[in-house]
């Protein structure tokens, strides 16, 4: 039995504000859009534009991944420190064979999936909790990341590298791969017998393995597509930076995908969630900051301010169950 | 009249999105009475009973105790109010213990501290008034949904309240808890009670209810005193048609697709053997406890097993198939519809497309066939009469007897060869109840092989080919169903064959 009492059904106020929760998103990502753009000097400039959508687009992707894992009713708190592990082994490869820039993309990509099944098999087999299996992880990723760099930054990537961090046309390259996950997960969350497998397990694990879905695959499978995203980011953001360290796994940008992606209508209990949200979640979380750095607001400010909205996405998140 | 009733609902109303719950309503019951509320599923029942409890807020109306009007906004308040509710769907902590549960709104105890002690003590104490020798100590996702049930009812009958409202609280209990619990009502109703009785059984309805008010699409379409209505108007009312009778006709039963032998759990089953044969439906009789959904689950890999060999009709050979395996090949329509059934928080649609995905798959990437699958969806509803606002409704918003219908449709989706159902037709109104056993009978006609556990004698009668007496753990009895009397029946399940 896995109930709670009865509960109430809230049908006044909290109830039909709860219905429109999602527009209230975007409706306050479009006001402060509006606001930030009459207001703010240096906002619409061009150069402040591409930096945004650069933040965004490491940042989304990483959201993306955790959302998978997070429909699942699991929790990935790995993902920066994978990304960290893909990005300096790839790059360290890079540096030393400038020549076999695919090789190291690759290594950083299946770096990324490898530590996702890892996560995996310890969720789906060893039937650790999600929380506790990824925190391990990610201790262990990011020792070992600066046991490999003895703390260093891997510099010294060649231009065909750096080029990636480079527009095509007028889109920077970054915005045109997160643009392509968007697109390609979208179709695996919402069109996919995996996608739907997904959402089975999160919403209840138990009925669904009565209908023979193997819910020990499917984590799996949630774990690896979210360390894929987190190898794809390890590419995109060593690009961006010009470097890779094992710094970038650490700080905040963990709590940011966890964020953007409650922000966007990812439920942390599981079983609810879809891509655009999550990708509406990063535009207003990436804005926020973007904002605040542009308005020179103190550091910690900065991170009280981020501090608060991760309460604020969570409560909304309890709020939108009421629906 | 109006100054004397106990409790007085006036034409209350509640409107749901997409749904008229209940409009207009009006009821009154007296000290000392037993009223029957009876109605299709979706009907209304449960909400005015919620309404009544103070889980749900009534859009209109108001509602009379010793004719003052009082506001029920909260269970609390309910409570202070002498009203006592026995829930449909019980729901317990599973981390806590059945005295736990039982106490959870008011612990025993001083200053914050729970004596444990007393706790217990009256925890076994209340369960004894229900004739159920669970463990106070238990945990409470060890469980059954029956005990659950007993449960519910025990913690309701421990508020001594003035009122008390039953919504279906047999229907996972056997015969000997059902006995049990009308001797309570009576009981209760000659020391002045009043009791609200909702339950699809119409033959306990008429049986112990003093008067009966049928709801039908939220309106209350007939009140009359039980002696003057009749099991055929009743069922008219309800339904706003009469019903046809569906006897079974024979089957002959074909090649032997399922073979267990000596299935054994702990002391939960005893070397349990049997075997089942395609185009035949049999019938698993016990009491609670008897083990029915323990060999359920252990055949499904639910609950591990100690020993025993399953062997099962593949490619028409009969082959060993492991309890991990044998759900990618069979179907089960599980006890508890909420813990192991439903996709609450999904919609219809993939609710009754997930045990057969396959069935509207578009192409090679798996992707699904989403106008196809609302298409079986809709043909799910309409062949099940469920009663819902589209295929996009929410499962939890469905009412309990049409949850269980579209847990049914997704295993009739499958079409497996064999079909385990642990009380399928569970709160469901007798239409559907009808029309469900036509459906199960149409798939042993197509060749399916099912093996149904109910509690409702009827249901076993009409639908099983051969009868399984399980008591105890163990298999007492393989009758066919011309051999079958009902009090050998009650016999062979308490054990003294
Ligand atoms: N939270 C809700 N949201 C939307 N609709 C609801 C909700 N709760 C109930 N309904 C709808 O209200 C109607 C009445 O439901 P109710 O549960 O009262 O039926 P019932 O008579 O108890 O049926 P059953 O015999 O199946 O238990 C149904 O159509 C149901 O779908
Ligand atoms: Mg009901």
């Amino acid at each position: 039995m896995t109930a709670t009492k009865p509960e109430m059904r809230p049908t006044g106020f909290a109830h039909r504000l709860a219905r429109w929760i999602d527009w209230i998103v975007v409706a306050l990502i479009l006001a402060v859009l509006v606001v930030v753009s009459v207001t703010v000097t240096g906002f619409l400039t061009e150069y402040n534009i591409s930096n945004l959508l650069l933040q965004s687009s490491y940042i989304g992707i990483l959201a993306i991944g955790e959302a998978f894992v997070l429909i699942t009713g699991g929790i990935d708190l790995s993902s920066p420190a994978i990304m960290a592990m893909g990005a300096v082994v790839g790059a360290g490869y890079i540096v030393a064979h400038p020549n076999q820039l695919v090789l190291g993309i690759l290594i950083m990509v299946v770096i990324g999936v490898a530590c996702g099944i890892v996560n995996g098999l310890l969720v789906a087999y060893v039937k650790l909790v999600p929380f506790i299996a990824t925190l391990a992880t990610s201790t262990l990723l990011g020792g070992l990341a600066l046991w490999i760099t003895h703390s260093a930054s891997i510099a010294g990537l060649p231009n065909s590298f750096l080029n990636l961090a480079g527009s095509l046309g007028s889109i920077p390259i970054p915005v045109i791969v997160f643009a392509v996950v968007i697109g390609l997960s979208y179709i695996l969350l919402a069109k996919t017998v995996l996608g739907r497998h997904i959402f089975y397990i999160g919403v209840n694990a138990r009925a669904a393995r009565v209908a023979s879905i193997s819910v020990e695959r499917t984590q799996v499978m949630a774990y690896a597509i979210s360390g894929l995203s987190a190898g794809i980011a390890a590419v995109v953001l060593t690009a961006i930076l010009g470097t890779a360290t094992a710094a970038m796994g650490q700080g905040t940008i963990q709590l940011a995908i966890i964020s953007a992606a409650v922000i966007g209508g990812v439920s942390i209990y599981g079983g609810v969630g879809s891509i655009p949200g999550v990708v509406l979640g990063t535009l207003l979380l990436t804005l926020i900051g973007n904002v605040m750095s542009l308005n020179n607001v103190s550091y910690f400010t900065t991170y009280m301010v981020k501090g608060a909205v991760i309460v604020v996405a969570v409560s909304l998140d309890r709020f939108r169950r009421l629906k | 009249m109006s100054g004397k009733a106990l409790l007085e609902l006036r034409h209350i109303s509640k409107h749901f999105a997409g749904s008229q719950a209940l409009s207009d309503v009006s009821i009154e019951l007296n000290q000392g009475e037993v009223l029957g509320l009876v109605g299709a599923n979706g009907a209304g029942k449960s909400t005015l009973m919620n309404v009544l409890g103070g889980v749900i807020t009534k859009d209109a109306g108001s509602i009379l105790i010793d004719g003052h009007e009082i506001s029920l906004t909260s269970p609390s308040a309910a409570d202070r109010a002498g009203i006592a509710f026995v829930h449909q769907e019980p729901a317990l902590f599973s981390m806590l213990t059945v005295a736990e549960n039982m106490f959870v709104t008011d612990y025993p105890g001083k200053w914050g501290w729970i004596d444990r002690a007393r706790m217990v003590e009256a925890c076994a104490r209340h369960l004894h008034t229900v004739d159920s020798q669970l463990d106070p100590n238990t945990l409470a996702r060890d469980i059954g949904i029956g005990d659950s049930q007993l449960i519910e009812i025990a913690r309701a009958l421990s508020q001594q309240a003035r009122i008390v409202l039953f919504d279906e609280p047999t229907s996972s209990l056997t015969v000997h808890e059902k006995e049990r619990l009308f001797e309570i009502i009576r009981s209760l109703k000659n020391s002045g009670t009043g009791v609200i009785y909702i339950s699809h059984f119409l033959d306990e309805v008429l049986d112990i209810c003093d008067r009966v008010v049928v709801l039908r699409n939220g309106k209350v379409v007939a009140k009359s005193p039980v002696s003057e209505m009749s099991m055929a108007r009743l069922v008219e009312e309800m339904l706003g048609r009469q019903l046809e009778s569906t006897r079974q006709s024979g089957r002959r039963a074909g090649d032997v697709v399922l073979q267990v032998e000596s299935l054994s759990r702990g002391n939960v089953l005893r070397n349990v053997s049997f075997t089942l044969h395609e185009n035949e439906v049999v019938g698993l009789w016990g009491l609670l406890g008897s083990g029915r959904s323990e060999l359920f689950r252990a055949l499904t890999g639910l609950d591990p097993i100690d020993r025993g060999h399953i062997r099962m009709r593949i490619g028409g050979e009969l082959r060993p198939i492991t309890p991990g395996n044998f759900l990618s090949r069979a179907g089960y329509v599980t006890e508890n519809r909420r813990d192991d059934g439903l996709f609450a928080k999904m919609s219809l649609r993939p609710n009754v497309t997930a045990a057969s995905l396959w069935n509207v798959i578009r192409s090679r990437l798996r992707f699904i066939d989403q106008a196809g699958e609302r298409h079986v969806a809709e043909e799910v509803m309409q062949s099940l009469a469920i009663k819902a606002s589209g295929p996009e409704a929410l499962a939890e918003t469905l009412s309990g007897g049409n949850q269980q219908k579209v847990i049914l449709g997704k295993w009739l989706q499958r079409q497996p060869t064999v079909i385990l159902m642990d009380e399928p037709t569970r709160g469901v109104d007798v239409g559907a109840k009808a029309e469900i056993h036509r459906l199960i009978g149409e798939l042993a006609d197509q060749g399916t092989s099912i093996l149904i556990a109910t509690s409702e004698i009827e249901e076993l009668m009409s639908l099983s080919d051969r009868v399984l007496v399980i008591s105890r753990g163990h298999i007492v009895t393989d009758i066919t169903r011309d051999r079958v009397e009902q009090e050998s029946l009650m016999r062979f399940a308490m054990g003294e064959a």
